[in-house]
């Protein structure tokens, strides 16, 4: 076999923190074959980013340390000097990253950043260059090329900007294609497509791919073999199917036991815990738990939620986005309805319409049998602390300048359920229940890990002792090992205090482990609604498939990932003012399972 | 409710909280140690004038006029024989109970107006923030000055029209980052909390942006009292025989071509508080701006 | 971008009303009496009376509003109280003076201004950096006044390389850059100052931001990414910034044109002062709103002409 593309050996980083050094990775080697594609995987902070930039030598030069070899075709990079090290970046390493709506410069046009690489490496004339950024165009698949090519960055959706950059790291025919979590920003459809293109754009050209990620779906869609990193070490490296079949490292173990698979649940009804793998023996996979369900606490008839866009000289109001178009449905005591849908389809309006955080338009919410809108002020102000909800930014919804214990005490303090020491007392137990301690009461929240503060805030949505919980992406942001634990604990919550949970994920693979049942939203309306083995396992309405055949499965033999998916975004729920919608008409399935009716149907 | 014992313990963690903040900024950024002590001195020659300046600063002496500085007066005499060193200490009072007067009242009427305007939004802050931009724009002096024309000029006129001039910069700084605070989920969380709006406000809004706020306000400040002595430089200061910087440097470019000193020790007054302000208000600046923490 | 320019065109028509209303509500609400202000202290009450007559303060104050509003739009500001003539007549006849010297001095302070910050930013934490804002920080602390006496003392008084005094009105070119010389340094060197530390902290933004890491993973060279990719984002809040710093502009140019005795608004709003011109004093005050609301049009121009996302929205 021919030498690899890529050699490192014995990579070393550390940062300068004052006068020490701190190494973020240790003595990590791998390689890379050329047509191979290796998914570097860890969690947050675990060195994967950092060994890309290392690669391109990207790190500011001077806060970081390189140790150890890095070699491209048998040339080495950590000793070349600055112009030759130029010419490999982007001519013979092309590097696309996770933020494709930053990663693209706003005041110039898509088509002359992509000129100007092909210029910087490939020798072409500006005609040759524009003529050869077209073609580019074309073969990431952006319709309407020779349009879109003198056009900004900021008229290009999320998955097209990525495209942007895939053609543009791939201009000069790289021998290694650095990808540092290309798909994680964007929608789990969008995903698939990206996933493709690069696979396709790889067989073609048979370059070296090094793929970095944190989602073990997506390492098994893509990936030839693995290098597991755990907080800057390398734990373990073979083939994909090996590791997952047979994983030697602990590590490996833990994080490949908290991905939720797709379809594990079967025909079960009710959700189910993830095996705790930290205690020794590992808890084994739960069994199916009772369907504990009591009466009716929510019932949202015909609500719809739109925002006005203004503009023109007087501000006038000029077109609406209609977040949520007549949608309807309940959840009972004790239930999780899950809400799933890609970015903009109006789930998380659909939460903040229901706790009174956004104005609906029309519609009626009923909660435990008292219509919202009829309540007087008093009456409103009981119900909605009967109605809270926890949010996805585990850093932004914490005030920074307020210890835990006055977080959690001050909605206890406010509506005056309990005074003095009485309080605090609460406050310990709340901190209990969630799992933390009476030592945090006086720390600030920068003081807590992620999940640690995920915790916190549904210790303060419990101080006001609610019926309904709607958790708005409540666990996206968290690494999959910390989001189990989270996922559990709100499970072990509903059982013992009956929560019934609204939970609004764009992730399939999280809501089956957590739903009673699921509605799947898709440009303001619920287009499929029922019982959740029913709507993952048969689904019925054509974006549902989609979404769900969209869903990377952590298994390496059941790969599907498919090449030449044509661009396809989802349809703008901006409209102008006179659009009048249809109202929404369900059609029964089957029990208790409901389709939208539309032109799929 | 025993509310007294809560707004207590709200303002106790306030200040805590902001004592924290603007420490940790003090120690990110030493520059501002340096104008901190500057500042402070300054503040300490001003407080204690009478007791450190050799001689009246108002009480002429005819024969001593117009003398260069030299072992007695170190910084020489005026045209009415006074002692410039004397009178630049004196001056420091007017300078800093002008700047301090307007700065409070225009940080507090700006920073109420800014959080407003920023916490309610749509047309209110359209139509609030449209009036302090253009106010903004108009020229701080050209406003002082015709306020000052017309009120007369006395310390807590020329404080009032300074004053005025301030409150623009003080709404906006204020306004943007309660918007920023009030997209933050916590603020939302509130709300599902059932919190009153002057609750969110004052208990969750204001301790947020307070840091932000004193240190524009010590840069506001080296702003009044650089208004204050361009007032008086033009003639609109507090009456003489008062001593204020502005006068002095006014009363000595008159004689600017043959006794430089009466124009130039004020001027450097001036120029050493101001700095030392700016260099304290910066530095923490830099130290508590987000977008520039994690700049390499 | 038509109608983004016919939209700030109709918020600058807004605008001139919202500013001509609170400035004349300023004046009039305020405790002053111009007639006082005009005769001064020991006037008797009769001539007081007569004045505020003459004055139409005696009017309704919705009539005077509407008065002064019409007035200010046909361009008829009354007559001065001193010199007897239109009050836009003598504005007028000093205004290209000023409009020379801040165009010069904003054309100055650009051109100093935007290298020294761009190369503060890339240079941060080092001596060239530390120098740099030491220096713009010693440039916004003077007072206007303060530094154009230094530089009097300095060039004019000691090195006599240019005249004390500038009449702004020479013969020929050299004659007038001569006059100009000293007025517009000053001016343009603090304007320089508070370019360098918005420059300085709007590059530092930029650098920090993804698509920079996207040029240099393109492997383009350092200064084509400075130059072609970061200086044109931070452009914009440089345009934004400079237009709010017009204010301080206009002050400090007054402070100029005192110090250097060169014709010049300065000098007309200090005499109106001074010898208590009231109409001259009004008709300043709309001259100086006129100015900043026109700045403000133009600078929201430039801002179109740099950031594409408001072409085409």
């Amino acid at each position: 076999m021919s030498a690899p593309v890529l050699n490192v050996e014995n990579l070393t980083v550390s940062f300068r923190s004052g006068e020490a050094w701190n190494s973020v990775v240790r003595d990590f080697s791998f390689t890379i074959d050329a047509g191979e594609t290796v998914a570097v995987v860890g969690e947050s902070g675990s060195g994967k980013s950092v060994t890309a930039l290392s690669i391109m030598r990207l790190l500011p030069e001077r806060q970081s340390r390189i140790e150890g070899r890095i070699s491209l075709s048998g040339r080495e990079l950590t000793a070349l000097p600055e112009p030759e090290m130029r010419n490999v970046r982007g001519g013979e390493i092309g590097m696309i990253f996770q933020e494709p709506m930053t990663s693209l410069n706003p005041v110039l046009t898509t088509g002359f950043q992509l000129i100007e690489a092909l210029r910087r490496h490939r020798d072409m004339d500006y005609a040759a260059a524009r003529a050869e950024a077209l073609r580019l165009f074309d073969l990431v698949r952006i319709p309407d090329a020779a349009r879109r090519i003198d056009e900004h960055p900021h008229t290009f959706s999320g998955g097209q900007r990525q495209r942007v950059m895939i053609a543009m790291a791939m201009a000069c025919r790289p021998k290694l294609l650095i990808a540092d979590e290309p798909t994680t920003a964007l929608d789990v459809t969008i995903q698939a497509q990206i996933l493709g293109l690069i696979r396709e754009l790889q067989t073609e050209y048979g370059m070296a791919v090094m793929f970095i990620t944190h989602d073990m779906g997506v390492v098994a869609e893509i990936a030839d073999r693995v290098e597991v990193m755990l907080k800057g070490d390398g734990v373990e490296s073979g083939p994909v199917e090996q590791v997952f079949a047979n994983p030697r490292h602990d590590y490996t173990r833990r994080l490949l036991a908290a991905v939720p698979k797709l379809g594990a649940l079967g025909d079960t009804a009710t959700p189910r815990r993830f095996p705790d793998l930290t205690t020794t023996p590992p808890e084994p996979e739960p069994g199916p738990e009772d369907d504990q369900r009591g009466k009716e606490i929510l019932a949202v008839q015909g609500l719809v939620t739109r925002f006005d866009i203004r503009g023109g000289v007087f501000g006038r109001v000029k077109k609406r986005v209609h977040a949520v178009e007549d949608i309807s449905f309940d959840i009972r005591e004790g239930e999780t309805l899950s809400l799933v849908g890609e970015s903009g389809c109006g789930k998380s309006t659909t939460g903040r319409s229901i706790l009174q955080l956004e104005q609906p338009r029309a519609g009626n919410i009923l909660f435990e049998g008292r219509d919202l809108a009829d309540s007087n002020k008093s009456e409103l102000r009981a119900l909605r602390r009967r109605m809270q909800i926890i949010f996805q930014d585990p850093y932004g919804s914490l005030n920074p300048r307020k210890t835990v214990g006055a977080a959690i005490g001050e909605p206890i303090r406010v509506h005056g359920l309990k005074s003095g020491a009485a309080v605090e007392d609460e406050v310990v137990r709340l901190l209990e229940l969630v799992g933390l301690s009476r030592d945090h009461v006086l720390r600030y929240p920068h003081e807590f890990s992620g999940g640690q503060r995920q915790r916190i805030c549904i210790a303060r949505s419990l101080a006001l002792n609610p019926r309904l919980i709607v958790a708005d992406e409540s666990v996206s942001a968290l690494d999959a090992s910390i989001k189990a634990q989270v996922v559990n604990l709100m499970l072990d919550l509903q059982r013992e205090m009956g929560l019934a949970y609204l939970f609004i994920s764009h992730d399939i693979s999280i809501v089956e482990r957590v739903s009673h049942r699921v509605a799947v939203m898709l440009s303001g309306r619920i287009v499929e609604i029922g019982p959740r083995s029913e709507v993952l396992n048969r689904p019925v309405h054509d974006y549902t498939k989609k979404l769900i055949a969209a869903v990377p499965v952590p298994d390496p033999s059941q790969r599907r990932i498919r090449t030449g998916l044509i661009e396809e975004e989802l349809p703008s729920v901006i409209r102008p003012l006179d659009w009048q919608p249809a109202p929404s008409k369900m059609i029964e399935v089957g029990p208790d399972h409901f389709v939208l009716q539309d032109d799929s149907t | 409710m025993n509310s007294h014992v809560q707004r207590g313990a709200y303002l106790r963690q306030t200040f805590r909280a902001m004592g924290a903040g603007l420490y940790s900024a003090f120690n990110t950024n030493k520059t501002s140690w340096i104008g901190l002590g500057l500042f402070g001195f300054v503040v300490f020659v001003a407080v204690f004038a009478p007791w450190l300046a050799p001689y009246d600063p108002i009480d002429q002496n005819i024969l001593n006029r117009l003398k260069p500085p030299s072992a007695d007066h170190w910084f020489g005499t005026d045209q009415f024989g006074r002692d410039i060193l004397s009178r630049i200490m004196y001056g420091a009072r007017i300078s800093l109970v002008i700047g301090l007067l307007a700065i409070t009242g225009a940080l507090i009427i700006g920073s109420a107006i800014g959080v407003i305007a920023g916490y309610y939004g749509g047309i209110l802050d359209i139509i609030i923030m449209q009036i302090m931009d253009v106010l903004l724009a108009f020229p701080a002096l050209i406003l002082g000055l015709i306020v000052v024309a017309m009120l007369g000029p006395s310390v807590t006129n020329l404080a009032i029209a300074i004053a005025l001039t301030a409150i623009p910069p003080f709404a906006r700084i204020a306004r943007a980052p309660t918007i920023s605070v009030k997209q933050r989920e916590y603020l939302s969380a509130g709300r599902a909390l059932g919190f009153s709006d002057v609750r969110l406000m004052l208990g969750h809004i204001v301790p947020n942006i307070l840091p932000e706020i004193l240190v524009m306000g010590s840069l506001w400040l080296a702003t009044a009292i650089r208004v204050e002595a361009s007032l008086a430089f033009i003639g609109l200061g507090v009456s003489p025989p008062t001593p204020t910087w502005g006068g002095m440097i006014r009363e000595g470019f008159e004689n600017i071509l043959d006794s430089f000193w009466l124009a130039f020790f004020p001027s450097m007054a001036i120029l050493l508080v101001v700095f030392a302000l700016n260099m304290l208000g910066d530095g923490l600046r830099d130290a508590i701006d987000p977008r520039l923490k994690d700049a390499g | 971008m038509t109608a983004f320019f016919v939209k700030r065109l109709a918020f600058s028509v807004i605008t001139l009303f919202g500013v001509l209303t609170i400035v004349f509500f300023i004046v009039r609400v305020l405790p002053g009496d111009p007639a006082l202000v005009i005769l001064g202290d020991q006037a008797s009450q009769a001539a007081i009376d007569a004045m505020r007559d003459r004055l139409g303060l005696n009017d309704p104050l919705f009539t005077q509003y509407l008065r002064f509003l019409g007035g200010a739009l046909v361009g008829d500001w009354g007559v001065s109280m001193v010199s007897g003539r239109p009050v836009v007549e003598e504005i007028l006849k000093v205004l290209p003076a000023t409009i020379e010297l801040t165009v010069v001095s904003l054309i100055l302070g650009a051109v100093v201004g935007i290298p020294l910050g761009v190369w503060s930013a890339v240079r941060r934490n080092e001596v060239p950096d530390y120098i740099i804002r030491i220096a713009s920080l010693l440039g916004l602390s003077l007072p206007a006044f303060v530094s154009a006496i230094l530089l009097l003392l300095m060039f004019a008084i000691t090195l006599r390389w240019f005249p004390v005094m500038s009449s702004g009105q020479g013969d020929t070119l050299a004659d007038r850059a001569r006059d100009l010389a000293l007025p517009a340094i000053n001016l343009g060197l603090i304007m320089s100052a508070y370019i360098t530390r918005v420059a300085r902290s709007a590059m530092l933004e930029v650098l920090n931001q993804d698509y920079v890491r996207t040029a240099h993973a393109k492997g383009l060279v350092f200064n084509v990414i400075i130059w072609r990719h970061c200086l044109r984002n931070a452009l914009i809040p440089v345009v934004t910034v400079v237009g709010l710093y017009l204010g301080i502009l206009i002050g400090n140019s007054v402070l100029t044109e005192i110090v250097f005795n060169r014709p010049g608004l300065g000098k007309l709003i200090v005499g109106a002062l001074n010898q208590r011109d009231y109409t001259m004093l009004q008709g300043m005050m709309v001259i100086y709103t006129l100015i900043v609301v026109l700045v403000n049009l133009l600078t929201d121009l430039v801002y179109g002409l740099i950031d594409p996302r408001i072409q085409y929205s």
